[in-house]
């Protein structure tokens, strides 16, 4: 007796695991392409990241503090007060890009990270619609080395120019300014210049 | 018996026989359904207890104890990358005049700055982290869904399988039934088919033989 319904089933049934099969290997391959982004790769690419942008950083703030100098010692203020309290005000500007380039650093990484997830999204996608393995190992291998591929280091700006434009040369105007017009301005009396007692009586 | 009554009893025999193994087929089927049935909901739930622990990996990554130690993970990676790139050497010492006081200001709005802008990045990353977290979550159970949802597909095809794996048996059924029923009906109608011979009557209005 023939059980031509039964052959089919067997057959529909084997088809289907042999498919899941296939997804389950393509899965495994794209696991294994995309194994090598793991923390330590992207803490590399954020060391990249601030190799490259450091230094541009570290020599503006020296052709920055150079010009400083200069200014202040061609106005005799190299060694005041003043010049401590704008060098104080450029190493904290110093500080502020630096922060800028190691959370830009950090947004490249996640950034990457997104991508990458979104890349591997993709190609599971793509291999739950083919069931091809071979497809899905390929193409995840060609998307993890372009992903490996180190990207460009765009250079930076001028980090330095708005705390020279707005701090730096208001202060030193002002500085230089308040130098220059000391003996002539009316010296403002202490509301302490009567009290000759040793103490302050608050009222 | 005569072979009428015999056909007729053959008949019923090869109708009940018919009838029974319908009614054994349709059991048959029947049983063959309710496995396959059985069968796809083990394989559901099979597929369902691969995605329950993804799905409880994912709320786990999700909830409020999960975002505060991102946050925490995050301000503290932030912070530490603040420290490490202040370290970077500028060469040359500063030609300004150092005040230690200004040195101590300074490096006390350096810190400042460097909390804030790293609980911000804390904020930052959190987020970052919810979304990859909710990435690979639908990943992981998009790939079970879609497993499931093939396997769910065959079921119609595998039900229609067991219902035509029955229909040869269903057709001896069958046949077996119609077999009994000529048979019923040739019973039935044997008598009118195959007449008894007729018996020779004498003739009425005729005198015999020694009567004339």
């Amino acid at each position: 007796m023939c059980f031509g319904g039964d052959d089919a089933s067997r057959a529909i049934r084997q088809q289907e695991e042999a498919r899941s099969g296939l997804i389950q290997q393509g899965v495994g391959s794209i696991n294994r392409a995309f194994s090598g982004f793991d923390a330590p790769f992207y803490e590399r690419q954020r060391q990249a990241v601030l190799a490259g942008q450091l230094p541009q950083v570290g020599e503006q703030f020296r052709q920055q503090r150079n010009q400083l100098g200069s200014t202040l010692a061609d106005r005799g203020l190299l060694r005041s007060s003043a010049s401590a309290n704008l060098g104080g005000a450029l190493t904290r500007e110093l500080a502020q890009q630096q922060q800028n380039v190691s959370n830009q650093a950090t947004q490249a990484v996640q950034g990457l990270q997104g991508q990458i997830g979104a890349q591997k999204g993709q190609l599971l996608s793509q291999l739950q619609q083919s069931a091809d393995p071979t497809l899905a190992a390929q193409r995840s291998i060609e998307a993890a080395t372009q992903f490996s591929a180190p990207s460009l280091v765009q250079p930076l700006g001028n980090l330095f120019q708005n705390w020279a434009n707005i701090y730096l040369a208001g202060k030193i105007g002002q500085v230089y300014g308040q130098q220059n017009q000391l003996p002539n301005q009316p010296r403002t009396v202490s509301p302490f210049a009567n009290n000759t007692s040793s103490s302050y009586t608050v009222k | 018996m005569g072979i009428g009554t015999i056909a007729t009893l053959g008949g019923l025999a090869l109708s009940a026989a018919g009838t029974g193994v319908s009614i054994a087929n349709a059991r048959a089927t029947q049983q063959r359904m309710n496995d396959i049935v059985r069968q796809q909901v083990a394989s559901a739930e099979g597929f369902q207890r691969q995605a329950t622990p993804e799905f409880t990996k994912s709320l786990g990554e999700s909830g409020a104890e999960a975002s505060r130690r991102a946050l925490a993970t995050g301000e503290q990676s932030a912070l530490q990358g603040y420290r490490e790139v202040s370290g970077f050497p500028t060469t040359a010492p500063s030609p300004f005049l150092e005040d230690a006081l200004v040195n101590a200001r300074t490096q006390a709005r350096v810190g400042q700055s460097q909390e804030a802008q790293a609980a911000l990045q804390g904020y930052q990353n959190m987020a970052v982290q919810q979304f990859l977290a909710n990435q690979r979550a639908n990943q992981n159970l998009g790939i079970i869904s879609g497993l499931a949802g093939s396997r769910a597909a065959i079921t119609p095809f595998l039900l229609q399988g067991a219902q035509n794996q029955g229909q040869n048996l269903a057709a001896v059924g069958s046949l077996l039934g119609t077999a009994g029923s000529l048979a019923g009906v040739y019973g039935q109608l044997y008598p009118y088919l195959n007449p008894p011979p007729a018996q020779p009557q004498p003739p009425a209005g005729r005198p015999g033989p020694g009567s004339e």
